[in-house]
């Protein structure tokens, strides 16, 4: 245990060993015992466990569950519950292939995690495999939440809920994951009053206008599958309308107000995206001129100062 | 598994490419804005030049070769790209940019490359290794750096000995060509710098080489329907006048460069 105390807080490398348990005969744990926790992993031999480390990172621990929390700040590590915005790969044997960071294995959003048009409720077919595409294709962008992690790593997402889907008709910009914090809240549907962003947990960041509330019915909460139509219709509303050369360009403020944020390395929370957007307009900063190394070190000198 | 729709072969979305094809820029940059390019020069001391930028490394090493029967008082210039994926990837890069670029065969810094007239002319062999696939335009930006950047030693013309008593020749005035790359998304739209989500919904892409006096001196292009010549004659005078722009958005430092410069760069990593 005082091992695994001195450990506690410490950096260290793949192939580490954290801990040691032995394993005894009976099925009494033994003083030394521990839970897997994410970026380890677990070599057992005849007399002991051992507690190995996966990734380069901090070693965590809540009472026996051991992590390691990586440091590596291209790294996404899934968890349930997450928001992501990600990209399809493939389609294909009733799931899609979703990828979430670059380099890494893809995401798997199955068939039965998203509602299908029109918000019906019913037992996929095998017609509703054959016209996935119709849905989403290759290339489209969509939202939607972490559902499960397993035990080797592979991510299923579900769009279970009005608030996911497919994006269209605004812009994506990808950061490196460790700059998004988790936070109760990552979709803002008035962001600066104009603007829908989703802050994906995995670094990539989706906004678009405000979505128009004009068809509001007085009882939005009749149910759900109500509640899914009128999403679907104002999304297929703004699909449809092109943007204003205004709407561009203060997209295109915001869209450089992240840049900005990334070229620095710094932590990307609406808080610092709007704080860079007010000051960017207020020193009346032109947008080609904004992610300049100088005025990108300028705008976001607030938000690095600790 | 049959489909209704036709598959998108792209990376991108249909809605992004449609986004793209309006006016002002997703960065907010206009059609002949550059983005800004880090450029860091004699970075291998072994090349007789070098430079190296965000995406790739470039280096240059003369050899004395005879010259071409035609021209017997020009250099030869010969570009090799290569990087860790597959060699066809690079292939096309490799075409293009060697009928694009080309030495000047007038004036005192292209005499600087004859050792002896008809019989001896030094041959700049220029590599370029990519970490990542890249524009031409931004490759050529680098071949000129690391041209510029080539000291040669001066030879003998009798015995192809090294002359330690004169200075050795340095090309820092030779300018090769730069390249500007032109997409068309629409009948009205054609942009310069473009981004990878720019280029994916173009119908065509005209590739155009200036020289240092500012003249057309190597074209190319690729388009899936009829460009016309006021297109063409568009592109020309786009890129004529976004030259001093383009030059104006290149940052060179050498490698011994001070402590701004270096955390300029590391940002733009």
């Amino acid at each position: 245990m005082s091992e695994v105390d001195s450990l506690k807080h410490q950096l260290v490398v793949p192939g580490q060993v954290i801990a040691v348990a032995s394993v005894t005969e009976g099925a009494e744990e033994s003083d030394d015992s521990f839970l897997r926790g994410h970026g380890t992993y677990i070599e057992k031999t005849r007399t002991e466990q051992r507690l190995i480390a996966s990734v380069t990172g901090i070693v965590q621990r809540v009472n026996k569950l051991i992590s390691v929390e990586s440091v590596c700040s291209s790294n996404y590590d899934a968890h349930t519950g997450d928001l992501v915005v990600g990209r399809i790969a493939a389609v294909g044997g009733a799931r899609w292939s979703v990828t979430l960071i670059g380099h890494a294995r893809t995401a798997s959003l199955p068939l039965s995690g998203v509602h299908l048009p029109g918000g019906v409720q019913r037992i996929r077919t095998a017609q509703d495999a054959r016209e996935m595409r119709q849905y989403l294709e290759e290339g489209d962008i969509v939202s939607a939440e972490v559902h499960k992690v397993q035990a080797d790593g592979t991510v299923f997402l579900h769009t279970r809920s009005f608030r996911y889907g497919k994006l269209e008709n605004g812009c994506v910009i990808t950061v490196p994951p460790s700059l998004v914090p988790r936070r109760r809240n990552h979709y803002f549907d008035s962001f600066l009053d104009r603007f829908e962003v989703l802050f994906g947990c995995n670094g990539m960041i989706w906004m678009q206008r405000k979505l128009q509330t004009t068809d509001r019915t007085t009882n939005p909460v009749d149910s759900n599958q109500d509640l899914a139509e009128l999403q679907e219709r104002r999304r297929d509303e703004h699909a449809g309308l092109p943007y204003s050369p205004e709407e561009r360009k203060s997209l295109a403020r915001l869209r450089n107000s992240i840049e900005c944020l990334r070229l620095t390395h710094t932590v990307v929370t609406p808080e610092s995206v709007e704080e860079v957007f007010k000051k960017s307009v207020e020193l009346n900063i032109s947008l080609a001129d904004m992610i300049l190394p100088q005025n990108a070190i300028h705008l976001t000198a607030s938000q690095r100062a600790f | 598994m049959a489909s209704s729709t036709s598959r998108n072969s792209n990376q991108f979305s249909r809605s992004e490419q449609s986004f793209v094809a309006a006016e002002p820029r997703l960065d907010g940059r206009n059609r002949d804005d550059f983005r800004l390019l880090q450029l860091t020069e004699g970075c291998l001391p072994q090349s007789h030049g070098s430079c190296r930028w965000k995406n790739g490394i470039c280096s240059v090493k003369a050899s004395i070769v005879q010259p071409a029967a035609r021209f017997p008082t020009r250099g030869v210039l010969t570009i090799h790209v290569d990087g860790h994926l597959m060699r066809s990837q690079y292939d096309s890069l490799q075409t293009k940019l060697q009928q694009l670029i080309s030495l000047p065969n007038y004036g005192d810094e292209a005499e600087n490359l004859v050792i002896q007239e008809g019989a001896y002319v030094w041959q700049l062999n220029v590599d370029v290794w990519l970490l990542q696939l890249d524009t031409v335009d931004a490759i050529s930006l680098a071949i000129r750096s690391a041209v510029q950047n080539t000291v040669l030693p001066r030879i003998h013309a009798e015995d192809l000995s090294i002359d330690t008593a004169l200075p050795p020749i340095s090309l820092a005035k030779l300018y090769t060509p730069i390249v500007f790359t032109i997409t068309c998304i629409s009948a009205s739209l054609i942009l310069l710098d473009a981004t990878e989500l720019e280029m994916s919904n173009c119908w065509a892409r005209v590739h155009i080489a200036l020289d240092e006096q500012v003249q057309v001196c190597g074209m190319r292009w690729s388009s899936t329907a009829t460009l016309s010549t006021q297109t063409i004659a568009d592109c020309i005078q786009l890129a004529v006048q976004a030259y001093s722009k383009r030059l104006a958005s290149i940052v060179v430092s050498t490698t011994t460069s001070d402590a701004l410069s270096m955390a300029g760069s590391i940002i733009l990593q």
